[in-house]
């Protein structure tokens, strides 16, 4: 008798499943949780990479919070950038979206070229948006000039700098497009038939059948915005290096200083649990908020 | 048994053809096999005695030095019968992070190529191996090299690396520029206010006045760093127990040089002029638009490839007293695990001797254009050198490298960001500046106390 054949079918068919999942589940446990859990441990350490840690307690949070230069400019920037470029990117993906959801001729190329600059490096995206940005070559600025408009320094000047990044971000907008495209694709015409018939205009039906319909899309991009927002770091680290005058120095940018300047990883380990944090709590106002808006099919979620 | 339920079971749980054993052996046949395939971790059987010991570099496989650095190793191997060397080159760029990271998993190499000013801080956390035991068998004087190399490689009075290779600044002038401008072309300036003088006469802006055609001197561009200017005029950073000393009235006297010299040039007119520069990724001294730059040796070597007619002159960035000159410098040194077993630090030490002895640096600036650290390599380079590369040797040996700092490593990108402020107008008083950076750097240090466990 086969071991196999003492156990019972779900038992069978667990085992089989969880054995298929095990080359995700052990790089999951080695990869992911045992990092994170390390990182926690960190968090109460002196580690500098090169010597064992050395347990202090709750001395690297006390001077987080009491005597570090960098963490609230560091969270300042960051708070603004998640303000200003979650809804500027919500908001022209969703456009985007609606003008891709039409049958027109070469839709399918227009999605496509949407789409196309998700799958370049962020890397070559920073570089090229260098040049973009430039004040004096750059494609912006000599448009402005066709315009009589003297351009900014926009990676230059502490004030244009941020903006510049948020702008930038635009950039990588088709990811959240084809998020709102096939969600825009499940709204039964048959709610705009309906509308039609009782006299609705485009506007019309865009908010009260559109929006509602999508919005768990739009919910979905909102919360996953956000945390990919907090964590703002490339584009900074490639065009500004946190500059100038530290008005782009996001958070991630001190956790990576911390980290690989000055060789505390301990410290960094306790800013990025600092900023999971920061992160949990505003992700859960916004759930709590944001299902009050969501509309999962016939009931209100 | 029902029929229809075997023909599931089959179906659903095919692992069933397997037995409890079979299945936890196929198991962690699938774990090991990694490491097999790849290698990692196997390496072919040795005789007894032979010792194969692993060396991290910069030299990536396709990177141009790379057939000149395995010919060193095979030429080692050829000179060491039984000690092989197991190398891993990996990009510049990449290869900080990775041996920092597979050290703290205590997966690093026996022997790696590191930055010479940060030894002491591996040498203090055990991770680079004390060489003087080796020093003292093989009776190799720590003279026969620059003081400030050995200086920056030694920790407690006793080493911890080789200095292998090195760098330096220098101030470089094109002689057709002062000619047209018709200054001497072989009397560079000496001093900062000369510096300065000379700069304004060297700089031409188109007829309109908003285009920059040549920059006489913009303390940006080359490789240098405000440290530089300040070493070379007697100003210090730190006291005798690396206490900051950013705010001191020297440095500030220096620092209101640099940024008088940056605000001469319209920022519009300037960053038009560096974009542009910057595009033909050749130096713009090479181009002929700056007529005076500092930046290091390489620059040199790169004016014999790409512009061998441009006339120019190389000489020490101006100093004030020859107590002061200086060259601030960079480099690289061989250092061994300390973690590595006997018999690989003894092999990996035999390397070390050979790549910085006269055999390997002797040719170090022809083979892969570094400056040797061994100063009888150095002094050899003068044979048959020319005016400009007699100036790089004899510079050179006033070389010094940033000070190590063990809570701000990178102690310098905390004042910069002041010096900065200073540039754009942010702040209009260099002191203010100064102060702040003072301040700033106080915090670090103050706040890596605080986190050192030791209160």
């Amino acid at each position: 008798m086969r071991w196999t054949d003492r156990m019972t079918m779900r038992r069978k068919e667990a085992l089989a499943g969880v054995l298929f999942a095990l080359p995700w589940i052990l790089g999951f446990l080695v990869f992911t949780l045992y990092p994170i859990a390390s990182s926690f441990y960190y968090s109460f350490t002196r580690y500098n990479m090169r010597s064992a840690p050395l347990w202090i307690g709750l001395a690297n949070y006390e001077t987080i919070f009491t005597t570090d230069s960098l963490f609230v400019p560091g969270v300042l920037n960051t708070l603004y950038f998640v303000a200003f470029s979650v809804p500027l990117n919500l908001a022209a993906s969703l456009l985007i979206a609606v003008l891709l959801n039409n049958r027109t001729f070469g839709i399918r190329f227009y999605r496509t070229l949407f789409y196309l600059p998700n799958v370049v490096s962020i890397v070559a995206v920073a570089l090229l948006w260098q040049w973009i940005l430039d004040p004096t070559f750059g494609l912006i600025n000599q448009a402005l000039a066709l315009l009589g408009v003297e351009g900014p320094g926009w990676l230059t000047d502490a004030a244009w700098s941020k903006p510049s990044l948020i702008l930038m971000g635009l950039w990588g907008v088709g990811g959240t497009v084809v998020i709102f495209l096939a969600s825009l694709q499940d709204v039964p015409a048959s709610l705009y038939d309906a509308a039609l018939i009782d006299g609705a205009g485009p506007v019309r039906k865009f908010r009260h059948i559109t929006l509602p319909m999508i919005s768990p899309a739009i919910f979905f991009n909102l919360v996953m915005g956000i945390i990919g927002a907090f964590q703002v770091f490339t584009q900074a680290f490639i065009m500004t290096g946190g500059g100038p005058s530290d008005s782009t120095m996001f958070y991630a940018l001190v956790i990576y200083r911390k980290a690989f300047w000055d060789i505390q990883m301990g410290y960094a380990s306790a800013l990025a649990w600092i900023l999971l944090v920061m992160i949990l709590a505003v992700t859960l106002v916004v759930l709590k908020l944001g299902n009050r808006f969501v509309f999962y099919g016939d009931t209100q979620s | 048994m029902n029929p229809v339920r075997s023909s599931r079971s089959s179906r659903s749980a095919p692992l069933a053809r397997f037995s409890a054993p079979a299945l936890v052996l196929l198991l962690l046949l699938a774990l090991a096999l990694p490491p097999a395939v790849t290698g990692c971790g196997g390496g072919e059987p040795t005789a007894a005695g032979d010792v194969t010991f692993t060396y991290w570099s910069i030299f990536p496989v396709g990177d141009p030095a790379e057939s000149v650095h395995n010919t060193m190793m095979r030429t080692f191997e050829d000179q060491n019968p039984g000690v092989t060397v197991e190398h891993v080159g990996t990009s510049f760029w990449d290869y900080w992070t990775k041996l920092q990271t597979a050290q703290a998993g205590n997966q690093g190499p026996d022997l790696f190529i590191q930055d010479i000013c940060n030894v002491k801080g591996r040498a203090k956390d055990g991770v680079s191996a004390n060489l003087e035991a080796y020093l003292k068998a093989d009776k190799i004087r720590k003279d026969d090299y620059l003081a400030s190399d050995i200086e920056s490689c030694t920790w407690n009075d006793e080493l911890y690396a080789m200095p292998f290779s090195t760098d330096a600044r220098y101030l470089f002038w094109n002689k057709a520029h002062f000619e047209a401008a018709g200054l001497d072309p072989e009397t560079p300036p000496k001093t900062l206010a000369e510096l300065e003088s000379f700069a304004d006469q060297l700089t031409k802006y188109s007829e309109d006045g908003k285009t920059l055609e040549q920059v006489g001197f913009h303390p940006r561009l080359g490789n240098n760093i405000f440290v530089q200017m300040v070493w070379s005029q007697g100003g210090e950073f730190f006291d005798q127990d690396m206490n900051p000393t950013i705010n001191t009235d020297k440095n500030i006297e220096v620092i209101e040089w640099w940024v008088r010299m940056v605000n001469k040039y319209p920022v519009r007119a300037f960053n038009a002029f560096s974009t542009q520069a910057s595009a033909a990724a050749v130096s713009p001294f090479i181009q002929g638009k700056v007529s005076l730059l500092i930046d290091n040796n390489e620059l040199a070597w790169k004016i014999k490839d790409l512009a061998p007619d441009l006339r120019f002159g190389v000489t020490a960035v101006p100093y004030d007293g020859e107590e002061n000159r200086t060259a601030w410098s960079g480099g690289f040194t061989l250092e061994i695990s300390a973690a590595a077993d006997k018999a690989k630090q003894d092999a990996a030490w035999k390397f070390i001797r050979y790549m910085t002895g006269p055999e390997v640096q002797s040719n170090l600036t022809e083979t892969l254009r570094w400056l040797p650290c061994l100063v009888d390599s150095l002094d050899a380079l003068k044979e048959g050198a020319d005016a400009n590369e007699l100036a790089i040797i004899e510079e050179s040996k006033y070389r010094r490298h940033f000070d190590y700092v063990e809570a701000s490593p990178q102690w310098w990108g905390y004042v910069d960001p002041q010096i900065s402020k200073l540039e754009q107008g942010e702040l209009t008083s260099a002191r203010k500046a100064m102060d702040l950076a003072q301040a700033e750097l106080l915090r670090q240090i103050e706040n890596y106390r605080k986190t050192s466990g030791q209160e």
